[in-house]
């Protein structure tokens, strides 16, 4: 309506308060820390100043907090466009949007963009988990709107202000029940898109995650990572867990300190080699989000998903990075040969090592080359080497320049990394080509999903060695340390150093995963293909885009039209509760064979009933009592007393009649 | 610019009401009680209800684009839930009748205060409903809420600038509940007038003196003098309770002034000569106030009819209303 905006009372305030603080919460997991603590400090300084009175703010303040944000958003991102620092922006817009509310439309405004600002967040995270919470935040979108309505003026004030809440809580969360089976409805017909309107620059590096580089300690934050990599449905029954190497990056090219990946170019499409007999096994992956191109697949992949390159090295490179959840399928050979035949710079690549450094392992290597008959053998006694006289840790000490030398002659205790690149800087030195792989190894298979969930911790490191005729073979020379890191994983390898509440926590997590595989597979994936099998169960393979919206109108309409009916159902016109019970009384008459005529008003009926006496004495006294009640009830005053009705539709339910008999 | 938009959209109405009878048909005026009904409530989206949809469909398509489908369920949701907020808004206006409509004494010049009688036909608790007088200028728009099966009153005032019967007008009942996305309204019309009294002469000159001397009853009065004390009636006026004996019972008494019959004064219309019709009824109408507050029996002649002399409120209403509906060019 026109005029003023009402100003809101402080219950009004705190409710909007709420709903902006849920929004601005929700963006807290990502944002930096400062940003986060800035906008919570707006938010509770705006309510704060609304509870000492909350004037008019002055525009300096307003100036001083638009240069504080600008600041810090400079600071930190050194851009306003992308994801990140634009939900940066919008929370810090949203809470300084709290502190100018004064009036309802300004509430209206900043609940607005609180709905924005939290739908956003989800772009972050789409766990089953943050969802939910988002749909709490939603419900106190609702119930700050409902407050802004105004409220029963006689409604009791209940005793507690948290009490006070509920019946507002409770009825957006009913509207939001209501509401769901529409919502449902569009979601699944809203036809997706298959290629985005825009794409903002992708923020690198924010995710943990394998990478293509490997240096010590960096696969460490990785084995204490208990979050999802990617979960791997198997077409027919999953292979034997010792074969469960998911491979990832294979790293070439070593300095002396860090390990990296080497371009290798693309491997030809005759590549595969397989031997006769060895099945392949097919599978989906649904890879969580890692903002990095690479795929991982069972080595190793012959069939590989769409817009994915096949290195020569047999990893997968998707051409741009995984930056939410991706679903692929893909089918690898356990038993393969590939690079019969070694071009010679790969060669020299796969043989190279730095000068000056490890040369007391690089001596070994040697030594092993002039003692040893084939490179068979070297292999064999580099894993006893391993078997006999090292520990598997995830705590191990610290190493120096010389980090192999130190290992292999020093500590003697470390985890794959240590000893993937010890054994390449062994075989190396005893001229066999070699090299470093990098993914996941195990993971769990949940027996009631069907599916096998890999978590970061289950990132590993191994080798693989070239020999003539056969081409590359892996090896794992952590499993020759200890064998219980492949077979349960690294976890469970290092049982002796983590408390018994973790393992008892991961199990049950294990466990729960299940809801997170479904809703991911269910709700996250539901992309445009699988919506256009939508009705495959009802024999239609194919729905096209505006049968879809046609699908959408027609469900939606349905649920419109019963929402409508609901809305207009005429319920049987109820008479006002005097009337009701001056029916009643009459009725009760007529049981007993005195019915009021037609044309028979209330006095004149009293008249006839006092005249024929067809009651008993003590009926007939407290009817006329009645029939005086009601007329003064009736037509003395223009607004009859509540109470009054209340207590003569009593006295009529109680009254029980007795003929003169 | 605003007056002549204003005035330019009053005759559109005015118009369209003329051309299109259908459509506008609620609008002529009906006996109480007004049920209001789903053939008579109009829904359109509210100012808040159309930005909202606005941010609803950028939300849409930042979810599409980012192919997010957890943020295209949150949207679905918020959208439906917006969306199916109009069946509660509309059920909360349906079946909300318009029982009665009280209207206290005033006078000319005055704001008419209204008292309205509302009850709700259905079990459901009604918040969030709104009123206003279209009549009303200047008046706001009063909230109010109705429980199951309930009645509430409401109060309004409208503005009384002539003496006579004054039609109520147009009455607008809205609702935005619940969540201020939908403007739920209706008209009501009710065809009942109210009663305006005439303007009241300010400084009025004294009563003019009647048969006796009233004059000196009024100096003489005392508390002795008064014979009789009865129970009080909405209406008497408050100088007339006595407090003293009041407060001795658990009721209000009123002082009751006996035989003041011969001591009556005569308010009579051609007396006032030199005065045009309505500086007439302005000067009787203050008188009868004078009288009232004095106590003094007063006789009321007009030329076409007189009542005899008497006090209280009914025969201070019964003069005031013959005032009241003098025709508007009495000779």
């Amino acid at each position: 309506m026109s005029g003023p905006s009402p100003i809101l009372t402080m219950r009004q305030f705190s409710w909007v308060g709420a709903a902006v603080l849920a929004a601005v919460l929700a963006h807290a997991p990502h944002l930096p820390a400062i940003i986060t603590a800035l906008a919570l400090a707006l938010v509770a300084a705006s309510w704060l100043h609304r509870r000492r009175g909350g004037s008019a703010l002055p525009g300096w303040i307003k100036l001083v907090l638009i240069a504080v944000f600008a600041l810090v958003l400079i600071v930190q991102y050194r851009s306003v466009i992308g994801r990140e620092p634009g939900s940066a922006l919008a929370c810090a817009m949203l809470a300084s949007k709290l502190l100018e509310t004064r009036t309802r439309r300004d509430a209206l405004a900043a609940i607005c963009f609180a709905s924005f600002t939290l739908m956003s967040a989800l772009l972050f995270d789409t766990s089953l988990a943050f969802t939910l919470a988002t749909f709490a935040g939603v419900v106190l979108l609702l119930a700050a709107l409902r407050e802004l309505e105004p409220q029963a003026v006689t409604a009791p004030k209940p005793a507690s202000s948290l009490r006070a809440c509920w019946p507002t809580l409770r009825a957006s969360l009913i509207s939001l029940a209501i509401a769901a089976p529409l919502a449902l409805c569009g979601f699944l017909f809203i036809p997706r898109l298959d290629s985005p309107l825009w794409r903002t620059p992708a923020d690198a590096g924010a995710r943990t995650g394998i990478s293509d580089t490997m240096s010590p300690g960096s696969v460490q934050n990785l084995l204490l990572d208990d979050s999802a990599a990617f979960r791997v449905d198997f077409d027919g029954t999953p292979p034997p867990r010792a074969q469960l190497y998911w491979r990832g990056p294979v790293l070439t090219d070593f300095d002396g300190e860090t390990w990296r990946r080497r371009e290798t170019g693309i491997a030809p499409p005759d590549a595969r080699e397989a031997t006769a007999g060895s099945a392949a096994i097919g599978y989906a992956i649904t890879l969580e989000a890692s903002d990095k191109p690479w795929l991982f697949a069972l080595d190793v992949p012959v069939d590989i998903p769409a817009e994915t390159q096949r290195g020569r090295d047999m990893s997968l490179v998707r051409r741009r990075p995984v930056t939410e959840l991706f679903r692929y399928r893909a089918r690898s050979l356990p038993d393969y040969r590939f690079d019969r035949d070694l071009s010679a710079d790969l060669r020299a690549a796969t043989l190279a090592l730095p000068g000056g450094f490890n040369p007391r392992s690089v001596e070994q290597g040697r030594s092993w080359r002039r003692e040893l008959p084939d490179d068979d053998a070297i292999v064999r006694a580099a894993l006893d080497l391993f078997h006999d006289a090292f520990f598997y840790t995830l705590s191990p000490p610290p190493l120096g320049r010389d980090s192999v030398d130190d290992f292999l002659f020093g500590t003697k205790r470390g985890f794959c990394e240590h000893f993937a690149a010890a054994f390449v800087v062994l075989m190396r030195g005893a001229g066999i080509p070699a090299r470093v792989v990098t993914g996941y190894q195990g993971g769990y298979f949940n027996p009631v999903g069907d599916y096998l969930l890999v978590r970061q911790s289950d990132a590993h490191a191994w080798a693989e060695v070239w020999r003539a005729g056969r081409g590359w073979m892996r090896v794992d020379p952590t499993a020759a340390v200890s064998p219980t890191r492949v077979e349960f994983g690294a976890q469970a390898a290092t049982l002796g150093e983590r408390t018994w509440y973790r393992g008892w926590w991961l199990a049950t997590r294990n466990r729960i995963d299940l809801v997170n595989h479904a809703w991911n597979n269910l709700v996250v994936q539901f992309n445009g293909q699988r919506q256009r099998a939508l009705l495959r169960p009802l024999g239609i393979d194919h729905i096209e885009p505006d049968t879809l919206l046609w699908l959408l109108i027609g469900a939606s309409g349905l649920m419109l039209v019963a929402a409508t009916l609901w809305a207009m159902r005429t319920s049987r016109r109820r008479a006002a509760p005097l009337d009701a019970a001056y029916d009643a009384l009459c009725g009760k008459l007529a049981r007993v064979g005195a019915p009021r005529s037609d044309n028979e008003g209330p006095l004149t009926y009293a008249r006839r009933l006092r005249v024929a006496q067809p009651l008993s004495q003590r009926c007939a006294s407290e009817v006329q009592r009645l029939f005086a009640d009601y007329v003064g009830l009736r037509y003395a005053r223009a607004f009859p007393p509540m109470e009054g009705i209340v207590e003569f539709a009593r006295r009529v339910r109680r009254l029980r009649l007795e003929t003169r008999s | 610019m605003r007056a002549a938009l204003a005035s330019g959209w009053s005759t559109l109405q005015s118009l369209a009401e003329r051309r299109l009878p259908a459509l506008t048909r609620l609008k002529r005026a009906e006996a109480l009680p007004i049920l209001l009904h789903r053939r008579r409530i109009y829904v359109v989206p509210s100012r808040f209800g159309l930005a909202y949809s606005a941010m609803l469909l950028v939300m849409l398509i930042g979810s599409l684009n980012y192919a997010n489908n957890p943020a295209l369920l949150l949207t679905c949701l918020l959208g439906a839930a917006a969306y199916l907020s109009v069946f509660t808004a509309f059920r909360t206006l349906n079946r909300v009748e318009l029982r009665s409509i009280k209207a206290h004494s005033c006078h000319a010049g005055d704001r008419l205060p209204l008292t309205l009688l509302f009850g709700s036909a259905t079990r459901a608790r009604k918040h969030g409903l709104w009123l206003r007088m279209e009549n009303g200028e200047g008046g706001s728009a009063t909230a109010f809420a109705l429980a199951a099966d309930g009645v509430q009153t409401v109060e309004a005032s409208l503005p009384a600038p002539r003496r006579g019967w004054q039609p109520i007008g147009r009455v607008r009942v809205w609702t935005e509940h619940p969540y201020g996305l939908f403007h739920v309204w209706s008209w009501l019309h009710p065809e009942q007038s109210a009663l305006v009294y005439p303007r009241i002469e300010s400084n009025a000159p004294p009563l003019p003196q009647g048969q006796g001397d009233a004059r000196a009853q009024i100096a003489a009065r005392d508390e002795d003098e008064f014979g009789l004390l009865r129970e009080y009636r909405a209406g008497d006026p408050l100088r007339q309770i006595a407090w003293k004996a009041s407060a001795r019972r658990d009721h209000l008494l009123v002082k009751q002034f006996e035989s003041r019959r011969g001591h009556e004064i005569v308010l009579a219309w051609n007396r006032l000569d030199g005065l045009d019709a309505e500086a007439r009824i302005s000067r009787l109408a203050a008188w009868i106030e004078c009288a009232e507050s004095a106590q003094t029996p007063y006789r009321l002649e007009l030329p076409q009819t007189r009542i005899d002399a008497a006090l209280g409120p009914a025969h201070r209403h019964a003069c005031l209303r013959e005032l009241a509906l003098m025709p508007e060019r009495a000779s």
